[in-house]
């Protein structure tokens, strides 16, 4: 019960305030716009080593390939197509963005699956919001991050977010929270994250997330 | 089950207003398509007293989503890109651009106003040169 309830002010957040796609999410927006980053993630015991690359060939149209590495070897990439539709009004920009995607058997395997997310976030001189829900295979899941920016004039700025995951997959339920500190100057962008589980009821789960990652965009 | 619950209401939550936003965007782009109409018949302007010029943006509020914008500015002939910050600073405070000039190059105001939407903002107007502002 205690969990139960743990699990619903959790999730009750999360809807309220998500975060997801690091960098592409707010870079590149422009025209031709390019940018690559990698991540390390440690999870589960096991860190896994993103290659991923995004193109923008106008703001309302990216694609994004992500490639995972464990222990040296290829795992299955995800190749997606974020459709965005921008709104700019006075100090504030916002977008909505359907992404569909599809996890391909670069491991050797035959399995594919399809993906499909929708999100939205916003952006002032200060706050900075995103929530995204997503599915992909036998996942389907919520991604909130909220918080603020600390511009510097001089083309740096801080964000301090709070994440809340929550997924849902054939292994069972769970829930992670914890803070993400971003930092960019001028286009290099880096992000670090450290997340808990507040609910856990999933068989293949164990611990906390760790995940760092750097890009840069043109 | 509740995770897939809550996820799938939200998903269409989030649908609902990306349909609304899709057509919402058939309007600003007919009237991004009037104001690129009428920006091409815009005459350029004089050059300011000291070259610089300050344009007002709404949405600039990222200086990292506002790289590419700035990048694109550069790009053009009449901006100075060897002055201070290459030729383009950009407020995200204020949602400004401020810009520096060639000596004897005009405000190709058009020119400008296109760089900035495919940086992926809506370019307001030219406001004031930096000059002027400082001594309102």
């Amino acid at each position: 019960m205690k969990h139960s309830i743990l699990f619903f002010l959790t999730a009750s957040v999360s809807i309220t305030a998500v975060a997801h796609q690091p960098i592409m999410d707010m870079a590149p927006r422009w025209n031709n716009g390019y940018g690559v980053q990698t991540r390390v993630e440690h999870a589960n015991s096991e860190t896994t080593t993103w290659v991923e690359g995004v193109y923008t060939f106008k703001p309302s149209v990216r694609m994004t390939l992500k490639v995972p590495y464990v222990d040296g070897e290829m795992g299955n990439a995800i190749l997606a197509v974020p459709l965005k539709r921008y709104t700019n009004e006075g100090s504030l920009t916002y977008n909505w963005s359907i992404t569909p995607s599809v996890r391909m058997p670069t491991d050797g395997g035959n399995d594919w699956d399809a993906g499909l997310s929708v999100s939205y976030s916003s952006e002032t001189p200060g706050l900075y919001q995103l929530y995204d829900a997503y599915t992909l295979g036998d996942k389907t899941g919520i991604d909130v991050n909220v918080g603020w920016s600390f511009p510097d004039g001089n083309g740096s700025s801080w964000f301090t977010l709070w994440d809340i995951s929550a997924q849902d997959s054939d292994s069972g339920q769970r829930v992670l929270t914890g803070p993400v500190l971003v930092y960019f100057k001028r286009n290099v962008v880096m992000r670090a994250e450290y997340k808990v589980p507040a609910y856990d009821h999933d068989d293949e789960w164990k611990g906390n997330f760790i995940n760092f990652g750097i890009g840069i965009v043109y | 089950m509740f995770i897939k619950t809550l996820a799938i209401a939200l998903l269409y939550t989030l649908l609902v207003p990306f349909s609304l936003a899709q057509n919402n965007s058939v309007d600003s782009q007919e009237i991004a398509i009037e104001e690129t109409h009428e920006l091409t018949h815009a005459p350029t302007y004089e050059k300011a007293q000291n070259n610089n010029f300050i344009v007002s943006v709404h949405g600039i509020v990222c200086e990292l989503c506002s790289y590419g914008v700035a990048k694109k500015i550069r790009k053009l002939s009449f901006i100075d890109t060897s002055q201070a910050n290459n030729g383009v600073k950009v407020d995200v405070e204020n949602q400004r651009i401020f810009i520096t000039l060639l000596d004897n190059m005009p405000l190709d105001k058009a020119a400008l106003f296109k760089a900035i939407e495919s940086g992926g903002y809506k370019p307001i107007d030219v406001i004031a040169g930096r000059q002027e502002e400082e001594q309102e």
